[in-house]
C-alpha cells in the first residue's frame, strides 16, 4: 500500500525535462549559498537563498538556511517569517524551533500566547507531516479502496469474506474521512495560511482600514499576527492575545512555505 | 632553565658591585647656551682615591677641579650606616655649538678604576634670555615662552596596544609653583598611571634651537579600547609665575624689590589617536592580549586521594595589556570538579608596557579514582611588533588520584557534589542544515483541482454501475435452462466450425465424431435434457412434444444416423461428408430459426 502510495506521489510530482534542468541549476545557487555561509558572506548567502525562494522553489532546508542567512545579517523579521515557513514543512525540527526561540528574543513586543486545546495542535501538527497533496492522494486512495472493499462485500457469497471486507471498508472509510480532514487542515496552514510577520520597524493598529481610524496600538518587526480579513490595501489582523486592529497590508508578509 | 641560572648570575654580579660599593656619578646640563657659564661634577662615594677628569678641551675652564667632601652617618634602630660623596666639581664655559660628549670620569681607588658613565651636553647658539634673567620685567609670558604639551609617544596603534602620554611643561620663565593640575578624563582608554618623580626643577631641553625649562608633570600609560580616532581632550593647570613687583622703591630702587606669585592657567592641545583594528584571523583563544607572553603552569602534586584538592597555577608572564586577560578555561573532565579561579597579578607600570606576572590558582578536586590528564593551557595574543598573532601552551600534567581509603562509601561522593546550571557563554543560533537541498517548485492544490474533486463521484459511479450489471448478471444466470438454450446456437456453431476442419485435412472420423458432438450437445442444450438420458428416442419424443415440422424430425433422424454409420464404417468419402454437414447446419439453423425453446 505504501509502495502504491509512493508511486502515485512519484508519478504527480514528476517533472518536464525543463523543469529538470531548472532543477539542477537551482541545486547549483543553492550549493553556492551554502558556501557563502560557511566562508562567512551572510548578505551573499542570503541574497542567493531568496533568489531560489522567489524562483518558487521550496523546501525545509531552504527556508531553514535563508532564515540563518538573514538572522546574521540582521533582518530579524525575514529570518522568523523563513524558521515559520521550515517548520510548517518539518513541524518537528528542533534546529528550527530553537532558531526561531533565539530570532524572537530579538523583537520587542512581547505578546501573552493563549494556547490551543492540545488535540487541536496534535491534529495541526499531525497534518503537516505530510504536504497537503499527499494527503489528497491518499484520501482519494483510501475511498477508492473502501468503495472496492464494500463491492466486495456485496458480490461475496462467502459470508468470512463478507465480514472481513465490510469491517475493512468501514476503517478505511475512516481513513479516507481522517485524510481528508488532514489535507484541508494543512492546506489551512499552508497554502491559505493566514498568519504574518509584521516587516516594518513600527505599524500602527487602527480602528478602520484607511487614514480615518483611531489608533489602537502599536507593534513592532517580528511580531506574528492573524490576518482576519482584507480589505484593499488593509489587513484586519488579531495580535496573539486577541487585540484587533487594522494595518497597511504592505507592513506584513504571510507565512506561506 | 637557562633565564634562572641567567637572574641568578646577575643578582651575584649586583651582590658584587654593592660589597666593593664604589660608583662614581656624572652630573652635567643636557643644553646650555653659547657663552653660557656651567658646572660639570663627579661624585664618588669613596674617599681616598684619586680622579682623572675626561678631556674637557671643547669647553673652557674657568675654574676647577673644585674637591668638596660630606659625610653623613645615620643610625635607625642601632644600625649604623653611613655615607660619603667626594664630588670634583667644573666650571666650564661653552665656546663651541653642537654636541658634545663627556668621555667617562675615572676614580681611581686602590689600584683599580672606576668609571662614571660619559654625559651629552649640547650648546645651542641661542639662548640668551634663558630660565631667569631678563623676562622678569614683563607682564605675562606668551605662549611661546610659556605651555604644556601632553606628548603621545605612538599616534597609531593597534587596539590593545599600549602608549604613553605625558604631560610635560615647558617653560622660559621663572616658575614657583603649579596648581590644580586636571587631568584629561582618557575616555576609551584603559588608563594607568606611571610612576613619575615629583617635578622639583625644570630640566633644560633643546626645542627646535631654543632652550626651554623642562618638566614632565605626570605619565600615563594607555590601552585604547576601541578602534577609531579617539580624542584626549586637553588638560589644563595652573602655573604661579615669579614676577617682580612694578612699583619698585622710590629710593631703594629694585635693590629691595618684592616678588609676587601670578597664577596662569594653561591647557593643552587636544591630541588625535588613531587606533587601528586587530587583523583577521583572530585564533579560537584569544581573548584580546597585546603585546608579548610566555606561559607556563604547575601543580603542586601529581598523586592525590578521591577528594583532595590539588592546586593547579598558570603562569601568565609578559608585557602588554595583561591585567585584562580573562582567566582561561581547563577543559577538564566532568569528573575533576573545578572551582572559580584566584587570579593575583604582580604588575609594573613601565613606559614599555604593563609587564609582570598574572598567576590563576585554580583548585581541583577530582571526583573519581584513575588517570586524569590536565590538558595544556592554549594563550593567543597579537604582537604589535611582527603585527601576527601568536599562541602558546603550557604543558600537559598527568594526574594520578587514588582509590579512597575510606572504602565505605566511594559511591556516595557524586551526592555532595554541589551541581550548578550550564553557563552559556553566549547565544547563538544553530547552524545551517547541510543535508541537502530536497528542493521543489510549489506545486497546485491538489484539493482544489476540479479533477481531483471529480474522481470521487467518478468512483462511486463506477460502483454503481458496478452494482447494477452485477444484479442483473445474476438474473440472468438463476435460470441456467435459459442459458444453455441462449448459448446453444453458439457452442453448436463452435463444434461445426472445428468438424469442418477436420474435413479440411481429409479426417473423415474426427469430423463426424465432432459433429455428432455438435448436434448432440445442441439438441441436449436446446431441450434440456441432461446427457446421460441423451438418444434417438428421447430427442424424437421432446421434438414432438414441441411440435416441430415431421419433416423436420426426419431430417434430423436422417443426419445422426448417417453420422453414425459413416462413423464406424471406413470407405466414406468426402462429397458424402460435405452434404452431411450441410444437412447438419441447415438443421440447426432451422431450429434457430424457428426459435423453439421450451414450454
Amino acid at each position: 500500500m505504501k509502495y502504491i502510495i509512493t508511486v502515485i506521489i512519484i508519478l504527480l510530482t514528476s517533472l518536464t525535462p525543463s523543469e529538470a534542468s531548472d532543477l539542477k541549476e537551482a541545486k547549483d545557487i543553492y550549493k553556492q549559498a551554502v558556501e557563502e555561509y560557511k566562508e562567512g558572506n551572510f548578505r551573499q548567502a542570503y541574497e542567493l537563498f531568496n533568489n531560489l525562494i522567489d524562483r518558487g522553489y521550496s523546501s525545509f532546508s531552504l527556508y531553514y538556511n535563508t532564515g540563518n542567512a538573514a538572522f546574521k545579517t540582521g533582518e530579524i523579521p525575514s529570518a522568523i517569517l523563513n524558521y515559520e515557513k521550515s517548520l510548517l514543512l518539518k513541524p518537528f525540527n528542533e534546529d528550527a524551533r530553537y532558531n526561531l526561540e533565539i530570532a524572537k528574543t530579538y523583537t520587542v513586543d512581547k505578546l501573552e500566547v493563549i494556547p490551543e486545546i492540545f488535540f487541536i495542535d496534535w491534529f495541526r501538527i499531525l497534518s503537516l507531516t505530510l504536504r497537503a497533496n499527499q494527503w489528497a492522494v491518499g484520501a482519494l486512495f483510501f475511498f477508492t479502496v473502501s468503495v472496492i472493499l464494500l463491492a466486495v462485500f456485496l458480490f461475496s457469497a462467502r459470508y468470512r469474506i463478507k465480514k472481513l471486507s465490510f469491517a475493512g471498508a468501514l476503517i478505511l472509510f475512516i481513513l479516507f474521512l481522517f485524510a481528508l480532514g488532514l489535507g484541508l487542515t494543512n492546506r489551512s496552514l499552508t497554502a491559505n495560511n493566514n498568519e504574518a510577520i509584521i516587516f516594518e520597524p513600527v505599524v500602527t493598529g487602527s480602528s478602520s482600514p484607511g487614514t480615518g481610524g483611531n489608533e489602537l496600538f502599536v507593534i513592532h518587526e517580528g511580531t506574528k499576527v492573524e490576518i482576519l480579513d482584507k480589505l484593499g490595501d488593509w489587513f484586519e489582523i488579531s495580535l496573539s492575545d486577541g487585540t484587533i486592529g487594522w494595518i497597511p497590508a504592505d507592513n506584513a508578509k504571510k507565512i506561506i512555505p | 632553565m637557562k633565564k634562572t641560572v641567567l637572574v641568578i648570575v646577575q643578582l651575584l654580579f649586583i651582590c658584587r658591585l654593592s660589597g666593593q660599593d664604589i660608583n662614581l656619578v656624572v652630573e652635567a646640563p643636557n643644553v646650555v647656551a653659547l657663552g653660557e657659564q656651567f658646572t660639570v661634577s663627579w661624585t664618588a662615594n669613596k674617599r681616598g682615591g684619586e680622579f682623572i677628569a675626561p678631556d674637557l678641551d671643547d669647553f673652557t675652564i674657568l675654574s676647577g677641579p673644585r674637591t668638596s667632601f660630606s659625610q653623613s652617618t645615620q643610625i635607625v634602630n642601632g644600625k649604623v650606616t653611613s655615607s660619603v660623596s667626594n664630588t670634583y666639581t667644573y666650571y666650564l664655559q661653552a665656546t663651541k655649538e653642537g654636541e658634545f660628549i663627556l668621555d667617562p670620569g675615572k676614580f681611581v681607588y686602590e689600584k683599580k678604576e672606576y668609571l662614571s658613565s660619559p654625559a651629552e651636553i649640547e650648546v645651542v647658539s641661542e639662548g640668551q634670555n634663558v630660565q631667569g634673567g631678563s623676562s622678569d620685567n614683563r607682564e605675562s609670558p606668551g605662549s611661546d615662552e610659556l605651555y604644556v604639551r601632553l606628548v603621545i609617544d605612538k599616534n597609531e596603534v593597534f587596539l590593545g596596544e599600549h602608549l604613553v602620554a605625558s604631560l610635560k611643561i615647558y617653560s622660559k620663565v621663572n616658575i614657583s609653583g603649579i596648581q590644580e593640575v586636571k587631568y584629561p578624563d582618557f575616555n576609551s582608554f584603559l588608563k594607568e598611571d606611571l610612576e613619575t618623580e615629583p617635578l622639583r626643577a625644570l630640566e633644560r631641553e633643546n626645542v627646535n634651537g631654543s632652550i626651554y625649562g623642562t618638566g614632565i608633570l605626570q605619565r600615563f600609560l594607555l590601552y585604547p579600547q576601541r578602534t577609531g580616532s579617539i580624542e584626549i581632550e586637553p588638560a589644563s593647570l595652573t602655573v604661579l609665575l615669579q614676577q617682580k613687583n612694578k612699583s619698585g622703591d622710590p629710593f631703594f630702587g629694585d635693590f629691595f624689590s618684592t616678588f609676587s606669585n601670578v597664577p596662569k592657567v594653561l591647557a593643552t592641545m587636544p591630541e588625535s589617536i588613531t587606533v587601528k583594528p586587530l587583523p583577521p584571523g583572530k585564533p579560537e583563544t584569544f581573548y584580546g592580549a597585546v603585546g608579548s607572553f610566555s606561559a607556563r603552569s604547575a601543580v603542586n602534586t601529581d598523586t592525590v586521594n578521591v577528594n583532595d584538592a590539588i592546586t593547579y597555577k598558570i603562569f601568565l608572564e609578559g608585557k602588554g595589556n595583561i591585567q585584562l586577560t580573562p582567566a582561561p578555561d581547563l577543559g577538564l573532565p566532568p569528573d575533576v570538579e573545578v572551582y572559580e579561579p584566584e587570579t593575583s597579578s604582580d604588575l609594573r607600570n613601565t613606559a614599555s608596557g604593563t609587564s609582570g606576572t598574572k598567576v590563576f590558582e585554580y583548585v581541583l578536586i577530582p571526583r573519581y579514582h584513575g588517570e586524569f590528564t590536565i590538558p595544556g593551557m592554549e594563550f593567543s595574543y597579537f604582537d604589535p611588533g611582527t603585527e601576527s598573532y601568536k599562541t602558546i601552551k603550557t604543558r600537559e600534567h598527568k594526574l594520578f588520584v587514588r582509590k579512597s581509603e575510606d572504602e565505605d562509601d566511594p559511591a556516595t561522593v557524586y551526592g555532595g557534589v554541589s551541581k550548578e546550571n550550564v553557563r552559556f557563554l553566549g547565544k547563538d543560533i544553530r547552524f545551517i542544515d547541510t543535508s541537502g537541498p530536497g528542493l521543489t517548485l510549489s506545486s497546485k492544490l491538489l484539493i482544489e483541482n476540479r479533477l481531483y474533486i471529480y474522481s470521487f463521484p467518478a468512483v462511486l459511479l463506477v460502483f454503481i454501475i458496478l452494482i447494477i450489471l452485477r444484479r442483473e448478471h445474476i438474473k440472468r444466470n438463476s435460470d441456467i435452462a435459459r442459458v444453455r438454450n441462449r448459448k446453444a446456437a453458439g457452442i453448436a456453431a463452435k463444434r461445426l466450425r472445428s468438424a469442418s476442419a477436420c474435413l479440411n485435412t481429409t479426417d473423415t472420423e474426427g469430423f463426424y465424431s465432432e459433429l455428432l458432438k455438435a448436434l448432440w450437445g445442441y439438441l441436449s442444450d436446446k431441450f434440456n435434457i441432461p446427457l446421460s438420458e441423451l438418444n434417438k428416442e428421447r430427442i424424437n419424443s421432446v421434438v414432438k412434444d414441441v411440435k416441430l415440422d415431421n419433416e423436420l424430425i426426419d431430417e434430423v433422424n436422417e443426419v445422426i444416423d448417417k453420422c453414425e454409420y459413416a462413423r464406424y464404417s471406413p470407405d466414406s468419402d468426402i462429397t458424402a461428408a460435405e452434404e452431411i454437414y450441410r444437412k447438419a447446419e441447415k438443421v440447426i439453423k432451422t431450429i434457430e430459426k424457428n426459435n423453439i425453446s421450451l414450454k
